[in-house]
């Protein structure tokens, strides 16, 4: 238990990060809240949120923002409390697949965390869904007077455009898990991946489409996938070979179309050291739990470095 | 058996439930603080993607094109939005016209990311809107006042946008607009139960909604601002009039450099409240758009077609208009 006030900031490049403010505001007066909008704005705060939004976007415009990539990342890194819902969990992800072929560099990456995430398994908005998912783990501190209960029911997962996690490397906890079929567009990203992985080739981004063919009958066909290597790194021939030398390095085992109907059993949330990520919003949810799970972290890390 | 999920289309055994209040509202709630902008073909949409767009409305024509041309506007060929849909991994939008719920049918089965129920395309029912409840995809609709943008909501729209005047590059109805709704909200946050009854009598608006809007001090939805911004100012001063987000619809592609205008109007979207770097991303664009000073006196006018607004003394009288795009009109912002 502690009754020490925290701060929270809130990634507001875009997206819903009033919804996370709201939600961590209703959850205990001693939690403030702050928008980051520049790397000054890092200094004096217990913890962080990327929130939904989308990713692409979010990417552009934080490259567009002096330092703030390059802050973010040496926070996340140094092992202070981050969560990312959404795009925000796109964004902390080491590997990413299914980002805009039309952006020359892929998807910024902030990275921390070792999984494989594809950009918009589920399909486009017609498809976003809502549906139970496992419930979050019980705070390790509570701030006084937080009323948050933790009785194990399955917590509303809002899953807008979502992403999902592929595959998570060592060392990261697995916290919810979900089996659904991947969209049309995500399908073709995912075989093309599977190819890749047979051939040995590393992939740390890997985008959509570049160009597309309509088949007769309408149906769309997706040619030409692009790949992308370290998003700060300007020469594309280079990091092809880059990435083709380090091939050996790495082990991706993509979750398998558990029958007929394609669908895979994909990850939802992880937790890595200080690092959590959703593939869901619970800022949207109307229930607070990931948040008091989140404070708890944040209080965990307070009191570890007192 | 697990395996179906909302990517079918299907309530799968797992639980899953597409076409929510919550996702339709959702989405809205992630396009926050971003810039929409209207694009006409793949290479415009690429340009808006990497310009840092959080989702493009797929159109053929942009507004100031359908303010010259006239003649009656509708519903984009599906072809050209399934292109642009293909080619863009950020949300694309469509309009149909205002009460045209078979344009609305075809635009869900493109399996678009939001329908745009918009003025600026010409009226199919002068009277009825669509009852968008019916829709898993989710609405955006645009408002002047806050009766017309809880009518909207009790309609199911998942968004609002300010009306404004689309097409003419000119910020005074958006302001207006905004403006309006926002004074709506404060006076309804200290109104008393008793005055909130009236206060929904006299907005013909549903009691629930005017409450909720009284109870939270902010509409049901997010409210984006919408018809005539034209520069990266425009921008930052409808975000600072408290609108959640911008579309541009004809200020980027009638602009001088399109891409350059586009960068900055997604930064001054993001940075709206640091006049340094609204400073920065004014600087050098190049000529805006031409626009219209002059909005009374132009002979199109998007922003008053609603439709279902009565006149409780009768038939309201028909507006005598000319040109291009004239309507019957009911009930002008300038009255």
């Amino acid at each position: 238990m502690s009754s020490e006030p925290i701060t929270i900031g809130v990634l507001a490049l875009q997206g819903a990060f009033e919804e996370h403010q709201r939600s961590l505001e209703a959850l205990s007066p001693l939690i403030r809240t702050t928008q980051i909008r520049t790397p000054d704005q890092l200094a004096n705060i217990d913890g962080i949120i990327l929130p939904g939004g989308e990713s692409t976007a979010m990417g552009l415009i934080g490259d567009s923002t002096t330092g703030l990539w390059e802050a973010l990342r040496s926070y996340v890194h140094s092992g202070k409390p981050t969560w990312g819902t959404c795009a925000g969990m796109i964004l902390l992800a080491e590997r990413c697949v299914g980002t805009s072929a039309v952006i020359t560099k892929g998807q910024s990456l902030i990275g921390g965390v070792d999984i494989l995430v594809c950009r918009n398994y589920f399909g486009s908005q017609i498809s976003s869904f809502e549906m139970g998912t496992p419930a979050p783990p019980k705070p390790a501190v509570k701030l006084e007077g937080m009323k948050e209960e933790h009785d194990g029911k399955a917590f509303p997962g809002v899953f807008i455009r979502a992403p999902a996690i592929l595959t998570a490397g060592p060392g990261v906890e697995i916290l919810g898990k979900v089996v659904a079929v991947p969209c049309r567009a995500a399908a073709v990203v995912l075989q093309e991946l599977e190819r890749k992985i047979e051939a040995g080739e590393t992939v740390v981004q890997m985008g959509v489409v570049d160009a597309l063919e309509r088949k007769e009958g309408g149906g769309v066909c997706y040619t030409n996938v692009r790949l992308h290597k370290d998003v700060n790194s300007t020469n594309f021939e280079e990091e092809k070979k880059e990435v083709n030398l380090m091939h050996e390095q790495i082990n991706i085992d993509l979750p398998g179309a558990s029958d007929e109907t394609n669908a895979r059993e994909v990850i939802c949330a992880v937790r890595k050291d200080n690092i959590l990520c959703t593939a869901f919003h619970p800022e949207i949810a109307d229930d607070l739990r990931w948040h008091s799970y989140f404070v708890g972290l944040v209080l965990e890390s307070k009191q570890v470095k007192a | 058996m697990a395996g179906t999920n909302g990517a079918n289309g299907s309530n799968g055994s797992n639980g899953a439930t597409i076409g929510t209040t919550k996702v339709k509202q959702g989405l809205a709630q992630m396009l926050k603080g971003g810039v929409i902008m209207d694009v006409m073909n793949v290479e415009q949409a690429k340009i808006a993607e990497a310009a840092g767009a959080v989702a493009v409305m797929a159109l053929e024509r942009i507004p100031a094109d359908i303010r010259r041309d006239g003649g009656v506007a509708r519903m984009s060929d599906p072809a050209m939005i399934l292109e642009i849909k293909n080619a863009v991994t950020i949300p694309v939008m469509a309009k149909a016209r205002i009460g045209h719920f078979v344009e609305a049918q075809i635009l869900e089965a493109c399996e678009i990311d939001y329908i745009d129920e918009s003025e600026v395309l010409t009226m199919a029912d002068e009277v009825n809107h669509i009852d968008k409840t019916q829709f898993n995809v989710p609405f955006v609709c645009g408002c002047r006042n806050i009766g017309e943008a809880l009518r909207r909501c009790a309609e199911g729209a998942a968004m609002l946008r300010t009306k404004g005047e689309a097409g003419t590059g000119n910020i005074v109805e958006a302001v207006r607009h905004a403006r309006t709704v926002q004074s709506d909200i404060k006076r309804l946050s200290c109104m008393t139960k008793d005055e909130l009854f009236v206060a929904a009598k006299n907005l013909q608006a549903p009691y629930e909604l005017v409450k909720y809007v009284a109870d939270n001090g902010r509409l049901p939805v997010v409210n984006f601002a919408a018809g005539g911004v034209a520069t990266p100012a425009d921008a930052a001063l409808m975000m600072q009039l408290g609108m959640d987000g911008v579309f541009v619809g004809s200020g980027i592609f009638k602009s001088a450099n399109p891409e350059a205008r586009a960068k900055a109007i997604v930064k001054a979207v993001t940075h709206y409240k640091d006049p340094k770097i609204l400073m920065e991303c004014s600087t050098g664009l190049g000529p805006a758009m031409v626009g219209i000073s002059d909005i009374r006196g132009d002979p199109v006018n998007f922003r008053d077609r609603e439709g279902g607004e009565s006149n409780p003394d009768g038939v309201p009288p028909k507006k005598v208009l000319h040109g291009a795009t004239e309507t019957k009109l009911y009930g002008s912002s300038w009255n």
